[in-house]
């Protein structure tokens, strides 16, 4: 049963090679010149931001801390609208919140009262309400046994480590079949050795299910080891996104070889040098500096190969 | 270690007891010759204790008999203050007009006497035990509501992002995500309401002269058998600390899930 419903999901685009924009796909997300703001702010937080997602890509927005990530995704969510501009989903305009945009929220945000089964299951009642009690239930196992978390399936949030709830989370999202998958610096509060592990088994889950992803992020490794493509976010207020940087390193990416890489070396150089560049920029100012508090962290922090972890 | 320790958790309460009962008896032998000894009070009471079921009209019953009447009192207003405190504190937490409208009004009713509402509730219903109700839920609906309406407010704002993301009903909503996560403050609230009932069933009784506790307590002041006074006093201390003690249980028990 699962099965039959995975196959009819759009193929990734294919004929790109190493997934960088198929050029015949229309864009599965677009946003035109979008503009956001709080109130209580002088300045909007996100401005003249405009993005094209394809198809099937696994896109990474890299950025500081404070830079209007996770208001990105609300934007594409449908959490929070925009001040100006549009944003078209599948070339129409974005509708409310739905499971078709799947989010994966920085602190799991998993319901305490429920156990890990029952949050998936959930997720998959509410995203097909077509399904039996027993099949949403049977589907929500395949999740949680796709994030490898059977044996703590019956527990709840407390009793699950913080890298098992991002599992959880990210079985829960996958559950309700998205189109579009938008994980919310989903690995940022773990260690760095469940970090790195759980960055493996994003890939490999992405292998499988194919899916397209937007994840945010604040680890430029993170982002060059998961995506077909980097959009960096210059820094906030008034932030917006920089040149994208395709990624056509093969796959599978190996953490320990890809340090070695002279394409690794070159993508990553070109996102350092394009966050440290608007760093120096936004320095110069010692007011708008303090404004700001935000910090740019270009510093590697999963990089450092750990051959146990492999 | 945990045997001393143990000890010492029944001992130190004993030491607390027994210093009050021997001012009790210097008072009542030097200052206050009407207040009756803690030997006289225990001699007069024996038999409500002892025999804690008897009948023997109206007023004169065993002291388990009269909590009982008590009980059943509290329990009735009680269900009637959290089945209309609970809505109510759902809808202030849910709604902004609703709280606009409504929260002064709760305000300035929260801090009114049971002696106060009594009188209204017997013009209102014309016979006494229902207006004791309509006193007993009017008092302890509060903190019901007060809570609730806390805890809904409190609900963390990702909860209601998933469930947007799921796209819940209003329905679903509610029942899926708004109560379970309230569950707790929900409970605060109804441990905090039923201590508040207890505490109006006295003054209820003694104002309608309702067979319970606290009718008794009044009928003996009036015939002048002060230690029975005594001795509904102690039973309402003891009777409102179990029925704390079974909430926080339950309070426990609804906070771990």
């Amino acid at each position: 049963m699962t099965a039959a419903v995975r196959e009819t999901r759009p193929a990734r685009a294919e004929a790109a090679p190493h997934g960088f924009p198929a050029p015949a796909l229309p864009p599965l997300l677009e946003l035109r010149q979008v503009e956001k703001g709080f109130a209580g702010r002088s300045e909007p937080v996100l401005s003249r931001l405009s993005l094209s997602i394809p198809e099937g890509q696994f896109a990474a927005v890299v950025g500081c801390s404070g830079a209007g990530k996770t208001t990105l995704i609300s934007l594409i969510a449908g959490l929070t609208k925009p001040d100006h501009g549009e944003i078209l989903f599948a070339g129409n305009p974005l509708g409310p919140p739905g499971p078709e945009r799947a989010v994966v929220f920085q602190n799991y945000s998993l319901l305490p009262w429920l156990t890990a089964l029952e949050n998936v299951t959930l997720a998959v009642r509410a995203a097909s309400p077509q399904f039996s009690r027993r099949s949403a239930k049977e589907h929500a196992q395949y999740f949680i046994d796709l994030v490898k978390l059977t044996a703590a399936i019956n527990k709840r949030p407390r009793e699950l480590s913080g890298g098992m709830r991002q599992r959880v989370a990210l079985a829960r999202a996958l559950a309700m079949e998205p189109r579009l998958l938008l994980l919310d610096e989903p690995l940022s509060a773990l260690d760095a050795l469940t970090r790195a592990t759980l960055q493996d088994e994003l890939a490999r889950i992405w292998g499988e299910t194919k899916t397209t992803v937007i994840m945010v992020t604040n680890d430029i490794d993170e982002a060059v080891l998961l995506a077909d493509c980097v959009y960096p976010l210059t820094r906030g207020p008034r932030a917006t996104l920089g040149q994208p940087i395709p990624v056509t390193l093969p796959r599978p990416r190996v953490r320990t070889r890809l340090s070695r890489v002279p394409e690794y070396q070159r993508v990553r150089r070109e996102i350092v040098a394009f966050l440290e560049g608007i760093k120096d920029q936004g320095s110069k100012t010692k007011e708008k500096e303090k404004e700001r508090q935000a910090t740019c962290n270009t510093v590697p922090r999963s990089l450092i190969p750990n051959p146990r972890l492999l | 270690m945990e045997q001393t320790n143990r000890l010492k958790a029944l001992f130190f309460p004993l030491i607390g007891i027994a210093s009050v009962i021997v001012l009790w008896a210097l008072l009542s032998h030097t200052v206050a010759p009407d207040l009756p000894s803690p030997w006289r009070s225990w001699e007069e009471s024996k038999r409500y204790v002892l025999d804690p079921f008897f009948k023997e009209g109206e007023m004169n019953q065993g002291i388990g008999r009269l909590a009982y009447y008590s009980l059943l009192r509290v329990a009735k207003g009680y269900f009637l203050a959290i089945a209309i405190g609970t809505p109510l504190g759902f809808l202030l937490g849910l709604s902004r007009g609703f709280t606009q409208a409504f929260d002064p009004l709760i305000q300035i009713l929260r801090p009114i006497s049971p002696l106060a509402w009594l009188p209204l509730g017997l013009i209102l219903f014309q016979r006494s035990e229902p207006a004791a109700l309509f006193t007993i839920a009017v008092c302890a609906m509060w903190p019901t509501v007060i809570n609730t309406a806390v805890g809904v407010r409190n609900i963390n704002p990702d909860y209601l992002n998933v469930g947007r993301v799921l796209r819940l009903s209003r329905w679903q909503m509610l029942t899926k995500i708004i109560a379970p996560a309230t569950l707790p403050y929900l409970f605060t609230g109804y441990r905090l309401s039923l201590g508040i009932a207890w505490l109006v069933i006295v003054a209820a009784e003694m104002l309608t002269g309702a067979a319970g506790v606290g009718g008794f307590l009044w009928q003996e002041y009036n015939s002048l058998v002060y230690s029975h006074i005594i001795l509904a006093i102690i039973t309402i201390g003891l009777v409102g600390y179990l029925l704390d003690r079974l909430m926080a249980l339950a309070e426990v028990r609804f906070q771990r899930t």
